[in-house]
């Protein structure tokens, strides 16, 4: 393994964690982790809202052709998707208003649209459970990181005083391990900022466009509970 | 954590240890263009007090000068119209040389310089004259040649100052920088032992005190107060304190280390003593 350089002087990164003080490690191997998971995160949630999105997209098409609603309901309902568990839950509290003898149109309404919104609720909510990850670690890498600047630049010039030597050479190796600690920080926040500021606002479309949905459907169901009556 | 988060962890784990080993591998690896060796970087020490920054540096010209008493050696009026004269004392005496041989010893040492003397004078007036009359012969100016000394001719011609000459400069050449070094380290060298008295008005007394000074530093007299001002009715019952204290302090101060050479500039000391001097 000749050709991975450990020398602090060649900006590897290998070279600077071995150089660096046990704090400064533990802030590099958190930050490590940290900007590890937020990509994990990253990748995953851009995977799941393209593919919310297109679910959506193929969910309304189909329901805009659909002529039974029983039907389409038996055939789409089952499906493994927030717009499913959305028009699923719609339906379900249709059949539970309408089994009864008397109908109570007003109540009934109120039961659909709330029925439909907590679902909406809770499918966003779990959607964009790991969107306050990326919040926090945008927001706390970067003092992490510079907790760990903080602490090796502290031990520099505590070299500095136990050396009595104040020249570069003595100092700089210290210094840049310790500024790698905030490098790694910015490397987990940067993204992890861009990410959060774009997911949330993709978030915000997904739920925009379930409401819209609910709210056609809930317009749907209310034309028919006028009819049926 | 879901499918999709195990999927995205996967990718994100690939590209981390991807990256670091780029990193590692020294991809980005600058060639250090920033020279961390520090050069050394020449230091003089030079003393606080600038003791030695004027004085002036012993020439060659002096020692030479020293040698040969003569006065005006290079006169370019006079010189032009001497080499005519010059050739024939010296060929002169070459015709005389035969008539030594064959005359006896005793009359020897008289008849040689004689007939030289004679007959150069009517073309020089003076019987010093073989000196301005040789010193147009040199190329350079050598005032070594009419004393005839050789060690003084090596000494006029080397660059480096004189043995027999002490480096000493006149005390005329001691400039007002060198006079002012040594009034200041004086005034240092006091300070510790002044134990100013203190009063009413105890700030406003001033006190000179005379003193002379062994070549070594140390007291040749006894110290005396030459002069006070700014006696006032408030502060007179100190002025006498104030007086034997700048004696005291001026005694305890000796022997006083000061600069050897410059010793015809601090022979005779007279430091004012004041209360935060």
């Amino acid at each position: 393994m000749e050709f991975i350089s450990t020398d602090a002087a060649t900006m590897s990164p290998i070279g600077l964690f071995l150089q660096a003080d046990w704090v400064v490690r533990a802030v590099m191997i958190g930050l490590l982790l940290a900007s590890l998971w937020t990509w994990a995160i990253i990748l995953s949630f851009g995977f799941r809202v393209s593919s919310v999105k297109k679910a959506i997209d193929r969910f309304e098409g189909e329901y805009r052709e659909a002529d039974d609603i029983d039907e389409f309901h038996r055939r789409a309902a089952g499906r493994d998707q927030p717009i499913a568990r959305v028009f699923a839950a719609g339906v379900t509290e249709w059949r539970r208003s309408t089994s009864g003898k008397a109908i109570d149109r007003e109540g009934t309404r109120e039961r659909l649209a709330t029925a439909m919104g907590a679902t909406i609720a809770q499918e966003i909510d779990r959607l964009a459970d790991r969107l306050n990850f990326l919040a926090t670690i945008a927001s706390a890498a970067p003092f992490i990181g510079l907790f760990g600047t903080v602490w090796g630049i502290m031990r520099s010039f505590t070299g500095i005083a136990k050396e009595q030597s104040s020249s570069l050479a003595v100092v700089a190796p210290g210094i840049a391990e310790a500024l790698f600690a905030t490098a790694i920080g910015l490397f987990a926040a940067i993204p992890a900022l861009i990410a959060y500021n774009r997911y949330s606002h993709g978030v915000n479309r997904v739920e925009a466009r379930l409401n819209r949905f609910a709210d056609g459907f809930h317009a749907t169901l209310s034309r028919r509970l006028e009819m049926e009556a | 954590m879901d499918r999709t988060e195990g999927a995205g962890l996967t990718i994100a784990l690939i590209g981390h240890v991807a990256l670091f080993g780029i990193l590692s591998v020294g991809f980005l690896a600058t060639p250090n263009p920033l020279k961390l060796k520090p050069t050394p970087i020449e230091v003089a020490l030079v003393d606080q007090v600038a003791l030695e920054s004027t004085s002036p540096t012993p020439t060659s010209e002096e020692p030479a000068a020293k040698l040969s008493p003569v006065e005006a050696p290079i006169e370019p009026d006079s010189a032009p119209p001497e080499p005519a004269p010059n050739p024939q004392p010296v060929a002169k005496p070459q015709p005389t040389p035969p008539k030594p041989a064959p005359a006896p010893d005793a009359v020897k040492p008289a008849p040689k310089p004689l007939p030289a003397s004679n007959s150069t004078k009517p073309a020089p007036k003076a019987p010093t004259k073989p000196a301005p009359a040789q010193a147009p012969s040199r190329p350079s100016n050598r005032p070594v040649a009419p004393t005839g000394r050789l060690d003084g001719l090596l000494n006029g011609i080397s660059d480096k100052p004189a043995k027999s000459t002490s480096t000493t400069p006149p005390a005329a050449n001691v400039g007002p920088e060198v006079k002012a070094a040594l009034q200041a380290e004086v005034m240092r060298q006091i300070r510790p032992h002044w134990a100013p008295p203190s009063g009413a008005d105890s700030d406003k007394l001033r006190t000179v005190v005379q003193v002379r000074l062994n070549p070594d530093g140390s007291l040749a007299s006894a110290p005396q107060v030459v002069g006070q001002s700014g006696v006032t009715d408030s502060n007179r019952a100190q002025a006498d304190l104030a007086r034997d204290r700048a004696i005291r302090a001026v005694r305890l101060a000796a022997p006083f280390k000061l600069p050897p050479q410059f010793y015809e500039a601090w022979k005779v000391i007279k430091p004012t003593l004041f209360e935060d001097m």
